[in-house]
């Protein structure tokens, strides 16, 4: 017989379970895997109608801006959202056997990354069809990628940890997410809109910083702000670290807490 | 049978729930006030009591789901699986998934549990259907899943909670049978009920619990006998 609860294991199971839901999540709709596309592409739609034709506040190139800023802000509205039950959500398996806790919104996160990576693949095909050469500025990508899911993680173990213990924190969780939508340039070019001497205050929220950088490297051919990338790497993983002893403090509390 | 080295040990427990009812107002309930025993090797202990005595909290105390609020559970390392009607299946999954995730969650190295895969679903007599999700799954099959799952593997100790009584009369006399065995091949269990049969049945020994706090422990017959003596004089029980 054997025992071993080591971080491998851990690890595999992730894997395994990433994998599973992935599939089953695919099988349940007649659309399965193209549901990953058609998101956003239909989210684009809604405020292309809404900002580029109603308000008329369109750019040049309009389709391919929002699209580039609503990929990432998707990705990371999801994981924030889909986090929050994740503890609470998965009562009836907590009840059952001992897991550490923090399985669970790294569950959650490693599912949403993957579809992330399909999506970005895609994105790139897009731009390339839409006639953006690519530059050597893409090549930053993938640091962008990292340092969102990061990000990501930080948010999602944040907001995990605590709604189990105050589940009204949710409204004002989506709340939040809907502020930070507005607050974030995904459908009006920054410097256009926001004045100058409020603009180190809208960048002081990293997912707008992000997005500019995801622009600069993607469109604009321009390196990305590398000082604010470090600065959201640095504070994401302290956060991190936090977050997962605060889970582990919990483990044996929160089967009590979601009854 | 007993006499072997402590595989659990209860000293004095207690675990109380908050339960919330608004901001400031919250209050407690006691599942557990002062419960005792030892577990040795081999044993097959039964736990029994009425309703609401907290015999399901036991259960997940001894399976190291949540820790106790007062006394202390010393486990000397042995590995234990929770058997109880809500098996925590992911429907949307496929049974034979569920059952490689939920042998890992116990614990169990990847390989070890896909080298039991087949004997697994041998057991459950699934058979076709163990490809599909589990919420396509009546009660009955998920629970002989899940009971297969904690057979095969082979735990330490079982902790079983109340779900004896699943399945259809084959399913639980093949289950019985398989129990029996397990136990004279030094197989531990711990299992639940308010059935004072089922205990008599299949325990060596016994607790009985009520209202929290241990009413005595020893000899399955002896305790068996007792409880349904109490059951009768308070007029309350089924028998």
């Amino acid at each position: 017989m054997k025992k071993k609860q080591s971080l491998k294991h851990y690890i595999q199971l992730i894997q395994l379970k990433v994998a599973a839901n992935l599939r089953a999540e695919a099988a349940r709709n007649y659309l399965s895997y193209l549901w990953w596309i058609f998101e956003p592409i239909l989210h684009m739609l809604v405020y292309y109608f809404v900002f580029g034709m109603l308000l008329a506040r369109g750019t040049e190139n309009f389709s391919i801006f929002l699209l580039t800023g609503l990929i990432p802000w998707l990705w990371f509205v999801k994981t924030i959202t889909n986090s929050m039950g994740s503890i609470s959500q998965n009562k009836g398996l907590m009840m059952q056997v001992h897991i550490p806790k923090i399985v669970l919104p790294t569950i959650v996160i490693c599912q949403d990354a993957v579809k992330q990576t399909v999506v970005v693949a895609l994105l790139l095909l897009f731009l390339v069809l839409a006639g953006i050469e690519p530059s050597w500025s893409w090549s930053a990508l993938p640091l962008l990628l990292i340092t969102q899911i990061l990000l990501i993680a930080a948010c999602a173990y944040l907001v995990a940890a605590v709604v189990p213990f105050l589940p009204d924190l949710s409204f004002l969780i989506s709340m939040g997410l809907q502020m930070l939508f507005f607050c974030s340039g995904i459908f009006f070019k920054v410097e256009d809109v926001i004045l100058d001497k409020h603009l180190n205050l809208f960048y002081m929220n990293p997912m707008a910083n992000l997005l500019k950088n995801y622009r600069n490297i993607l469109l604009y051919n321009q390196w990305p702000d590398w000082q604010a990338l470090i600065i959201i790497v640095v504070l994401s993983l302290v956060f991190i670290f936090v977050m997962s002893l605060v889970i582990r403090k919990f483990d044996h509390v929160y089967p009590r807490v979601v009854l | 049978m007993s006499g072997k080295d402590i595989l659990i040990s209860v000293r004095n427990v207690g675990v109380r729930f908050m339960s919330r009812r608004s901001l400031f107002n919250r209050d407690y309930v006691e599942a557990l006030k002062d419960v005792s025993f030892d577990f040795h090797h081999g044993d097959s202990l039964g736990v029994i009591g009425r309703n609401g005595a907290g015999k399901t909290t036991l259960l997940r105390l001894l399976g190291g789901i949540i820790h106790p609020d007062t006394g202390e559970i010393i486990n000397n390392d042995a590995s234990t699986a929770l058997l109880s009607l809500q098996v925590g299946f992911d429907p949307e999954l496929s049974g034979r998934i569920n059952v490689v995730l939920s042998g890992m969650m116990l614990g169990f190295d990847r390989n070890y549990v896909e080298e039991n895969l087949d004997k697994i679903i041998a057991f459950s007599e699934l058979g076709e259907v163990i490809d599909r999700p589990v919420k396509s799954y009546s009660t009955g099959m998920s629970a002989r899943l899940g009971f297969s799952v904690a057979l095969e593997l082979n735990p330490d100790v079982l902790l079983i909670d109340e779900v004896m009584g699943v399945g259809d009369v084959e399913f639980r006399e093949k289950s019985t049978a398989v129990m029996k065995e397990k136990l004279l091949s030094d197989q531990s269990i711990i299992l639940v009920s308010h059935s004072a049969g089922t205990v008599k049945n299949l325990c060596n020994r016994a607790v009985w619990i009520e209202d929290g706090v241990t009413q005595m422990e020893g000899d399955s017959a002896e305790v068996v006998e007792a409880y349904e003596r109490y059951i009768c004089d308070n007029g309350k029980g089924k028998k």
